[in-house]
């Protein structure tokens, strides 16, 4: 087992248990990253539906909702358009998904599922939770959930959601008089639910796991390429040439010549040493034969 | 059933004075999709007879037809009288009545709410003419299949206040019904009420509710015998009104809503003379309509409500 043999293989159990421990360490800490990322895009998606409804309510409902006895058109309705507008962004992001859920929708395909439901519940408990964020599985994955509550702030949204008595007759004609009426000012009425998926999170953690040890891989090559080559230049060829004389001289063969590593190092002073010493033999060699 | 006859006598009075900024024409919408192109033709062509201007759909989309449908109600509120003819697929939903635009393509049920317009749009649009209106629809055969919940109208919907009767036929009557219309179309008086009758009488038709006052798509070319009529009725509602005590929110409300656009104006009017009423005289029952109602029932000492009793609604109109 020669030198090199031995000194690449420690460098390489070495290598192996860096990387081990840079990919578990990264592993964990990429993950938290990649969740606050996705969370921070679920908070951009948030951010624009509420412009969105803002802007619905400020600017548009104003303007078309003069005919509500005659034609109610649901462009007017902040959640539709925070939802069509949603639809689509979600062509260029189809990883992420929009809902504005209630309990007693208008609409009956905002109709909030058991556990939007239960999520709603926790805001109406709780008027100071802003948000909750959940990982959800189902049959497709598992999800990265963030529920913001819908609270009913303003006298003007219960013009169509008190009674159906006092609602627009072309709103009745279109939605009925069964849902989305008897909301109260300050209730709590549903949640807008922005998921992504995990494997996002999976796929950024491997992401940049992937670039983390191909980088820490290359540097270990360079490092093994370099060391080797200097471990031939500076040790091995010198202390093999030097064994080498040494081999002829203990046999007694004096004509090889002297071989002397130029520089200062300690393989140089070796080698300085040695040919004191074997002139030092030949000397006392020729005194014994003389 | 006595509450509606007397909503009827109480409207054909209050139709009689209405002379208030009334114009004298007669405005139609006519809808159509790809199928029912040729029907809608010749429906326009006898509304063409009967000197309707006609505002003509063809094959719109939801948005499209959504903006019509409002400029048709503007126009309405400007016209004596209207009529609308659809012609495309009309599906009940919980039931109500949708109307499917050329392109609505439905995956479930609630997408009605957003890619089609209710039925009674159009109902409460033709309501907008002075004297009133009606909606006559042909089924259209619906090409790609329905979701779950979802058929094909088969009746017409029930009677909603405030919106106009509604004719629904298959389009299998729609010969018969063109018929009646093309024979009416040749006299020299068309009352929209006995047109719908008669068309009601096809089978495969179904009518909503019986047209509450006259409307007249042709007029007479006399309108004086007209006055003789409001000045006749109010005699009889005289004999109606000792049950105003007894009346109920709703059913003043009903009676409010059964009246045509051109008796509200009356009633903006008369209140505008007394002084109580600033705004525009249109035919609108807005806040300050009701401002000025509560008002002029304060000046009688009654109760303000905002809404007319029968009594006060026959002083005003007067």
């Amino acid at each position: 087992m020669g030198l090199r043999f031995k000194y690449n293989l420690v460098l390489l159990l070495a290598c192996l248990l860096g990387l081990a421990g840079a990919a578990g360490i990264s592993y964990t800490i990429v993950q938290r990253f990649a969740i606050e990322e996705i969370k921070h895009s679920i908070n951009i998606v948030h951010a624009n539906a509420n412009a969105v409804r803002f802007h619905t309510v400020q600017s548009v409902t104003p303007l078309l909702s003069e005919d509500n006895d005659i034609l109610f058109l649901p462009e007017t309705v902040a959640s539709f358009a925070a939802q069509s507008v949603f639809a689509h962004m979600q062509k260029d992001f189809p990883e992420y998904s929009y809902k504005e859920a209630a309990l007693n929708p208008t609409n009956p395909a905002d109709l909030a599922n058991p556990l939007e439901a239960s999520m709603i519940e926790d805001f109406r408990a709780d008027a100071s939770l802003t948000e909750i964020s959940t990982v959800v599985e189902n049959e497709n994955g598992s999800f990265l959930t963030m529920a913001y509550p819908i609270t009913i702030t303003q006298e003007g949204c219960l013009r169509c959601h008190s009674t159906p008595e006092a609602a627009p007759p072309a709103m009745v004609d279109l939605y009925g008089s069964d849902n989305g009426f008897g909301w109260e000012l300050g209730e709590t009425v549903g949640a807008q639910i922005i998921s992504a998926p995990m494997s996002l999170v999976q796929q950024r953690t491997w992401e940049t796991g992937v670039v983390l040890i191909a980088g820490l891989s290359t540097v270990f090559l360079f490092v093994f390429a370099m060391t080797n080559l200097m471990l031939g230049r500076i040790v091995l060829k010198p202390v093999r040439q030097m064994s080498q004389v040494a081999e002829q001289v203990s046999m007694g063969d004096f004509s090889v010549p002297e071989y002397q590593k130029p520089g200062n190092d300690e393989i140089s002073s070796l080698t300085t040493s040695f040919n004191r010493m074997r002139r030092s033999l030949e000397q006392a060699m020729r005194m014994i034969d003389d | 059933m006595l509450a509606r006859v007397i909503l009827l006598i109480c409207g054909f009075c209050l139709w009689g004075l209405s002379a208030v900024a009334q114009s004298d024409r007669v405005v139609a919408l006519v809808v159509a999709g790809d199928d029912g192109m040729n029907r809608a033709d010749a429906f326009q062509a006898q509304l063409q007879t009967m000197g309707a201007e006609t505002l003509r759909a063809q094959s719109a989309n939801s948005t499209q037809l959504r903006s019509l449908l409002k400029r048709f109600a503007r126009e309405a509120a400007d016209s004596r009288a209207t009529l609308v003819y659809i012609d495309l697929p009309i599906v009940t939903f919980e039931g109500r009545a949708f109307v499917l635009p050329t392109g609505s393509d439905l995956t479930k049920a609630t997408d009605l709410f957003t890619r089609s317009i209710p039925l009674q749009a159009f109902a409460r649009s033709s309501a907008q003419a002075a004297q009133g209106g009606s909606v006559v629809a042909t089924v259209a055969a619906i090409r790609d299949g329905l979701p779950a919940d979802l058929s094909l109208a088969t009746a017409a919907p029930q009677p909603a206040a405030g919106s106009s009767p509604i004719l629904l036929a298959t389009p299998d009557a729609f010969g018969p019904v063109l018929d009646v219309l093309a024979t009416a179309a040749t006299l020299d008086t068309v009352e929209l009420g006995a047109l719908l009758n008669a068309m009601d009488r096809v089978d495969g038709t179904t009518l909503s509710d019986v047209q509450p006052r006259p409307v007249f798509l042709k007029q007479p070319a006399v309108t004086e015998g007209n006055a003789e009529v409001a000045a006749v009725t109010p005699v009889l509602t005289e004999d109606a009104s000792p049950s105003d005590g007894t009346q109920s929110r709703e059913e003043l409300e009903a009676l409010e809503q059964s009246l045509s656009r051109s008796a509200k104006r009356s009633v903006q009017q008369n209140l505008r003379t007394r002084g109580h009423y600033r705004g525009l005289v249109d035919g609108r029952f807005g806040p300050q309509t009701r401002a000025a109602i509560s008002a002029y029932q304060d000046s009688r000492s009654e109760e303000p409500t905002g809404i007319l009793t029968r009594r006060q609604l026959l002083d005003l109109s007067t």
